[in-house]
């Protein structure tokens, strides 16, 4: 374990596309077709590369499964492509210890279990979640809650692997009569077939079946005896599978967005020929998955792909399919994310040591993962058709922009390491917390009612984020102020440049937090009706006008030295962080826009380390300060 | 007394005032949690004091804000220079002003209420979320004539005389959340006249969200020498006839409610949800605005604004008959343009006084230039 870990280590700074090579088990075909054909999922159109990751990650919490990392398309592919998948997949994350003991199955570390773990206790969970769903929702406790979600887990995983069955082979197909396989024009002999071989010749059992109405049963002949078992059989399976939630085939009657699961479209359209195609070639997608036949699975995924994307009513969500594909593949947020970690360590080098060349090569570094977390963003905003900040995982990657931004801004003006420097951490360390911690199934998901108005996500979310990104840089530049002011008191001039850039920060912070508050105010005008109303979320904002404009005001008074107004910037993360987190930590009012388990417990740690920081760095600072006059007169 | 002023008008009132208000923003938000948006705006934004944790006597939101109001207003009167460079400071503190000003207007003038329609439904009133009245009127034709006896102004033991009706009535017992019970076996004492055959109040703990609360009354009305006891209960539909001097009397328990410059008819209310998802996409009202008949259609963030008033599609609700039950909120303010301009100004000074100031005249900029 500890080799393996520190292996990985070792090979970071050889290059940042390395780290993304690992991969598990080898599908048995190759699914680049699979991967571009939509899905409809929470109301948006996905290609089934997102949609394997969005559900992979519903489930286990992970976008690769288990510990050999197997891609989460491939995973996907084998759930629902083989009869009888692998039951122990380490899939289903149950976070409570209360839930894996009432289920009566051995705890794990990772907390992580399998299908055929939990096979046992399905009808003990279907008890206990049905039980905590007739609760009234706000009466839930963490663990009802836990049940009803892992509860919801099994049975879509249940739904996913009966999604081919109508492609597989079973006994209850088998047509023994042998004047009713030719009636039905069926080759071979009376083995196994598939549903969807004898639902596609089903008419002249409707027709047998009819005409036995009147007849008694002793009288059948074996002929129609098997006419009436087969009509029964497919009666109870269409039955069995119908409403599924996995719904992929789009039908689109009126220009309308309709969407069905293989099962309800078998059942709805058997008449219209062009879809008996596409049901067969999803059927030839099952078989020659299970064969390892490469070809046939390319040829029948890619007929299939193309009478979803001529069906589809919406053109536009045909073309993102690509485009979202190309972004999963290209995945820069996360290559952004490593490149500027490799930056600030080259900044932090050349700061310590003024490398002149390292220096040149952050800022080349920086440059680079800049300009792959822009487009990043930009192919959201692409396959979204939306501003870039729409939930709580964008807001950490748009903060993240500004940061960088704001850094390279003051590079520029003042040419001495300090912005790259800031630059590289700020966006390391947001995009590590917006992939590590906000990471949701979707990230793209569809914004909900109150939300929909791009002119507003794009006037006051850009604005008060873009106030965040102001304020949270100045706490930055104060942490390096502090830490110039223990170790290397004397040097003024780099100290006052530092000042200026941590004033310059706040006071940029302050314009757009305040203006994104008013901007609210105006949107909250338009939407509800008052322009103020003490809501949670507004007075989160207030809060960090509130707190910038004091700092001002007790410097303009001379009331904080610089290593108070150092301090107070420190302390301002807090009061960002409390307006961007606490309230989804307060669960009240009437925008909280995302709630992620253990986030009260990083707010409070990054709280503690502040303060502590501020508590330990600035009586330090202020004894060097003083040391350093005596020593100077 | 000078130095009293002086400190109050001084930058270290303005520190002070700024972290109080910290203080309170982030009390009150925290109160919000247990009590309720409500309440919190109750105790620690409208009030002028306020207790912390119940024993810390602490200067309220209004109080502070009054402060800097006054301390703006000196700052301008007597801080602030005229010329290029505080330019950006003065404007930032006018828009201020501005905006404060705003809030209290807002505040003492604006009136909030609702309107719920179901479809088809027209209206040309609206109802407080908060505040009940006594309705008494003479027919239950739909544009009668109705006295209100506003709830606020009664307690156990007031006595008024319904105008026009000859009906003296006398509070006997009032209830500001209370459930109602049927008789449950024949009564020795005198039986309650209530239409819906309500025989008992009996008070229930007052919700958090006072919006929520079903008042109740009983009442003794009097007229020539005969007495008898009225019950009145908020979640009554139907009114309670009574006889009057001439004719009878409709008496009921209703929300207070307001006169509309138009009347809104309710022709449908359309709910969409993103495809396949339960995730809310749309909700839009369409409505036919009397007497000049107009149709238009209120959506989400798409409010309908007319001779003053403003309805926003608030809620809707499928009642169980099937109907659908739309609900707007209805707001009269008065300084809804104020807070628009205060933040243009202040705005435009942060810029100026950022650009001018902070960046232009940077002594590293000087020094590079």
């Amino acid at each position: 374990m500890t080799r393996r870990r520190f292996s990985r280590w070792a090979w970071v700074p050889l290059g940042v596309g390395l780290a993304f090579g690992a991969a598990g088990q080898e599908p048995p075909v190759d699914l680049e077709a699979f991967r571009r054909i939509a899905i409809l999922y929470e109301g948006r159109v996905m290609p089934m590369d997102s949609y394997a990751q969005a559900i992979l990650f519903q489930f286990s919490g992970k976008k690769r499964l288990g510990e050999a990392k197997e891609p989460a398309l491939s995973w996907l592919a084998r759930t629902l492509f083989t009869v009888d998948p692998k039951g122990d997949d380490p899939l289903f994350l149950i976070n409570h210890p209360e839930v894996v003991e009432a289920l009566g199955i051995e705890p794990r570390k990772r907390r992580r279990y399998s299908f055929s773990e939990l096979h046992n206790s399905l009808a003990k969970l279907q008890e206990l979640a049905g039980r905590a769903v007739q609760m009234e929702e706000g009466n839930r406790s963490h663990v009802e809650k836990e049940l009803i979600r892992v509860f919801g887990n099994v049975a879509y995983f249940l739904q996913l692997q009966s999604l081919f069955l109508f492609a597989v082979p079973h006994a209850d197909f088998a047509v023994a009569d042998e004047t009713l396989r030719k009636e039905m024009h069926l080759d071979g002999g009376d083995e196994s077939r598939a549903f969807i071989d004898v639902f596609f010749e089903a008419g002249i059992l409707q027709q047998k079946v009819q005409a036995l109405g009147q007849k008694p049963k002793e009288e059948w002949s074996a002929n129609e005896a098997e006419a009436f078992r087969l009509a029964s059989v497919l009666f109870a399976w269409s039955r069995q599978y119908r409403d599924l939630q996995v719904t992929f085939m789009p039908i689109d009657p009126h220009g309308e967005s309709v969407w069905l699961s293989p099962w309800d479209a078998l059942s709805i359209n058997v008449h219209d020929p062009e879809m008996r195609k596409a049901l067969s070639d999803l059927g030839d997608m099952a078989t020659a998955y299970r064969a390892s036949a490469r070809l046939e699975f390319d040829l029948a995924a890619r007929a299939y792909r193309a009478f979803a994307e001529r069906r589809m009513s919406n053109q536009a969500a045909r073309h993102n399919l690509g485009l979202e594909v190309t972004a999963n593949r290209l995945n820069l947020l996360s290559r952004a994310g490593w490149g500027y970690g490799v930056a600030f360590f080259v900044s932090l080098l050349a700061f310590l040591f003024e490398g002149r060349r390292l220096a040149r090569v952050s800022l080349v570094l920086v440059l680079v993962s800049l300009a792959a977390h822009a487009a990043g963003i930009g192919f959201r905003m692409a396959i979204m058709g939306r501003p870039p900040v729409t939930n709580l995982y964008a807001t950490f990657l748009f903060v993240g922009l500004i940061c960088v931004l704001l850094g390279l801004f003051l590079e520029a003006v003042q040419r001495s390491g300090l912005g790259v420097l800031a630059s590289s951490f700020s966006g390391l360390s947001l995009l590590l917390v917006a992939q590590r911690f906000f990471v949701e199934g979707d990230t793209m998901h569809q914004v909900v009612a109150v939300l929909d108005s791009n002119f507003w996500l794009s006037t006051h979310v850009i604005a008060i984020t873009t106030g965040y990104a102001g304020c949270i840089f100045a706490g930055l530049i104060g942490h390096i102020y502090l830490l110039q002011r223990i170790f290397g008191p004397g040097r003024e001039g780099w100290m006052a440049a530092t000042h200026r850039a941590m004033i310059g920060a706040l006071a940029f912070g302050l314009i757009f937090s305040f203006l994104g508050t008013m901007l609210g105010g105006v949107w909250a005008d338009h939407s509800w009706g008052r322009f103020w109303g003490w809501d949670p979320k507004e007075n989160g904002a207030l809060l960090i006008v509130l707190w910038s404009a004091l700092l001002f005001h007790a410097r303009m008074g001379g009331m904080i030295s610089e290593r108070g107004m150092a301090a107070g910037c420190v302390l301002g993360v807090i009061v960002v962080l409390a307006a961007w987190l606490g309230v989804n930590l307060l669960n009240a009012g009437l925008h909280s826009y995302g709630f992620t388990t253990g986030l009260a417990g990083g707010f409070f740690a990054i709280v503690a380390a502040e303060v502590l920081f501020v508590g330990i760095t600035v009586p330090i600072a202020g004894r060097r300060e003083i040391k350093h006059v005596a020593s100077g007169a | 007394m000078s130095r009293i002023i002086r400190i109050s008008l001084s930058l270290r009132m303005v520190v002070a005032c700024l972290a109080i208000l910290m203080v309170l923003v982030l009390a009150g938000t925290l109160y919000q949690v247990e009590y309720g948006l409500y309440a919190a705006q109750q105790k620690y934004f409208y009030s002028w004091f306020v207790l912390l944790f119940g024993f810390i006597p602490f200067p309220g939101t209004q109080l502070t804000l009054s402060v800097l109001f006054i301390n703006l207003t000196a700052s301008m009167l007597f801080h602030f220079r005229l010329g290029w460079r505080q330019a950006g400071i003065v404007l930032i503190h006018l828009g201020l002003m501005l905006l404060l000003t705003g809030g209290w207007v807002t505040h003492q003038f604006g009136e909030e209420s609702f309107l719920s329609l179901t479809e088809g439904e027209a209206s040309n009133v609206s109802s407080d979320y908060r505040e009940w009245e006594i309705s008494v009127a003479k027919t239950r034709d739909p544009d009668r004539e109705v006295v209100g006896i506003d709830l606020r102004s009664l307690h156990a033991g007031t006595t008024f005389v319904v105008e026009g009706t000859g009906i003296e009535v006398e509070v006997e017992e009032q209830y500001a959340h209370c459930r109602a019970f049927r008789a449950e076996k024949e009564a020795d004492a005198e039986p309650l006249l209530n239409v819906s055959g309500i025989a008992e109040l009996k008070a229930a703990p007052e919700n958090r969200d006072p919006e929520a609360n079903i008042p109740g009354l009983v009442l003794r009305v009097k007229r020539g020498g005969t007495s008898a006891g009225l019950l009145l209960f908020g979640g009554d539909m139907l009114e309670t006839e009574l006889p009057g001097a001439d004719g009878p009397c409709y008496f009921s328990l209703r929300r207070k409610r307001y006169p509309l410059p138009v009347s809104v008819r309710l022709l449908d209310f359309e709910r969409t949800v993103h495809p396949g998802s339960s995730t809310p996409k749309s909700f839009s009202s369409q409505v036919e605005l009397g007497p000049v008949e107009r149709e238009v259609t209120i959506e989400m963030n798409k409010p309908l604004r007319i001779k003053g008033y403003t309805f926003f599609q608030a809620s809707f609700q499928n009642l169980e008959s099937g109907a659908e039950l739309s609900t707007f909120a209805v707001t009269r303010n008065y300084g809804r343009l104020i807070p628009y301009i205060a933040t243009g100004v202040t705005v435009a000074g942060l810029a100026y006084h950022f650009i001018a100031v902070l960046v232009l005249a940077a002594p590293g900029r000087k020094a590079a230039a």
